[in-house]
């Protein structure tokens, strides 16, 4: 768990945040909420690649030829 | 039209010139903080289109304004006890050097002084609902925004060289991007006092339920608002230029025009939303590109409890504040 970063998890946290405002908010702003839900997670995904391959590399240098 | 309403609307328009004399940091804090103008220019720049911002929005969000209570909930004194509420609650905020909404201010006075006179039942739910949803939604947007335009400048330009000449371009971005920032501040904020105008000129006859904002009243919450500016303060300047996160000419004009695509949706859909919430929020958007820890997140959540508390503080100032009218009428 701890491959991904602060940062990446805090984009998770936006995502949750806007689809638990879903319902209060009035049906005419909704978009809103999917827009902003979406474009968080879209960083969430590309910061986890990121995060992950980064981890990856990071493994295999500590682990490469002595 | 009686001496009390020309006080009342006096009262009104002196909110406003507080608000931009409050938010005029917003503005410019990011101008001033990359020294892409000087703190008098930037003031100037930002309360010309604070002005200009007439010109370009409607008088949707007024008109939220005006429907946050049931109607005949106010007379003279109730506003007045609103605006004393939203004042007092910016003049504090504003002596502390926080960055609080005096958007949410006002909305909090209005409740205050409108439960003190008639109850909870004065209240409508649905816009209080609404205003609520975007304290959260706009420093979202704002962040998000900024994040985003911040990351693609970034990816598109890091293989350039010529440092030099690529900064003097994003410097005159932001002069463009304040420009559009400080209409959308004037565009929703100023809305805002329109609407109270609008209510008390309902409340005392003048106007019926319904009717267009008039035209004097728009020039002339444009122009208090433009004046508040041109005489902004500067101790919140400190706290949104260079205590949340250190920034860039790049950093600025991200920032600033996040916030004002932010703050034109909102003003398009009627959403009275704080310019505050909505330039803090992408400042730290800006910040977080770099890293998280980039932004000072201790400074973010003083400013943060400075939000939570607007509504409640105003919302008490009123409500004492038009005690003494109950009494005596």
């Amino acid at each position: 768990m701890n491959k991904i970063s602060r940062r990446t998890w805090f984009f998770l946290v936006i995502v949750v945040a806007m689809l638990l405002l879903y319902a209060p908010t009035p049906a005419k702003f909704r978009w809103v909420n999917l827009a902003l839900a979406a474009l968080a997670l879209f960083w969430f995904i590309l910061f986890t690649i990121e995060d992950l391959i980064r981890a990856h590399r990071e493994g295999r240098r500590m682990g490469g030829p002595r | 039209m009686s001496y009390v309403v020309v006080i009342v609307i006096g009262v009104a328009l002196l909110f406003d010139y507080i608000n931009g004399f409050h938010d005029a940091a917003n503005s410019i804090a990011t101008v001033v903080s990359t020294r892409v103008l000087t703190p008098k220019q930037a003031v100037a720049w930002a309360a010309f289109f604070n002005f200009a911002a007439f010109i370009f929005f409607g008088t949707k969000v007024a008109e939220t304004i005006a429907s946050v209570t049931v109607p005949g909930t106010f007379n003279n004194a109730a506003i007045f006890a609103a605006l004393i509420g939203a004042i007092g609650w910016d003049l504090i905020t504003w002596w502390t050097g926080l960055p609080t909404s005096s958007s949410h201010a006002l909305v909090g006075g209005l409740a205050g002084a409108a439960v003190a006179k008639v109850g909870w039942s004065a209240l409508v739910v649905s816009e209080y609902q609404k205003i609520a949803v975007f304290i959260v939604l706009a420093p979202v947007m704002g962040f998000l925004l900024s994040f985003t335009f911040m990351t693609g400048v970034l990816w598109l330009f890091h293989r350039y060289r010529k440092v030099d000449k690529l900064n003097r371009g994003f410097r005159r971005g932001q002069l463009v991007s304040a420009a559009a920032f400080s209409l959308g501040h004037g565009g929703n904020d100023a809305q805002k006092t329109m609407g109270v105008i609008l209510t008390v000129l309902i409340a005392n006859g003048i106007l019926t339920k319904g009717s267009a904002v008039p035209v004097w009243v728009v020039l002339s919450a444009h122009l208090a608002i433009g004046l508040g500016t041109l005489f902004g303060g500067w101790r919140i300047v400190h706290t949104m230029g260079s205590k949340i996160t250190k920034l860039q000419p790049v950093g600025g004009m991200a920032a600033e025009s996040s916030a004002a695509i932010a703050l034109g949706l909102a003003t398009f859909g009627g959403v009275p939303v704080s310019t505050t919430h909505t330039i803090a929020g992408a400042i730290v958007g800006v910040g977080t590109t770099n890293r998280l820890s980039a932004v000072r997140w201790g400074v973010a959540g003083r400013v943060m409890w400075a939000w939570v508390l607007t509504i409640p503080g105003a919302f008490i100032i009123a409500y004492i504040a038009y005690l003494p009218f109950k009494a005596i009428l």
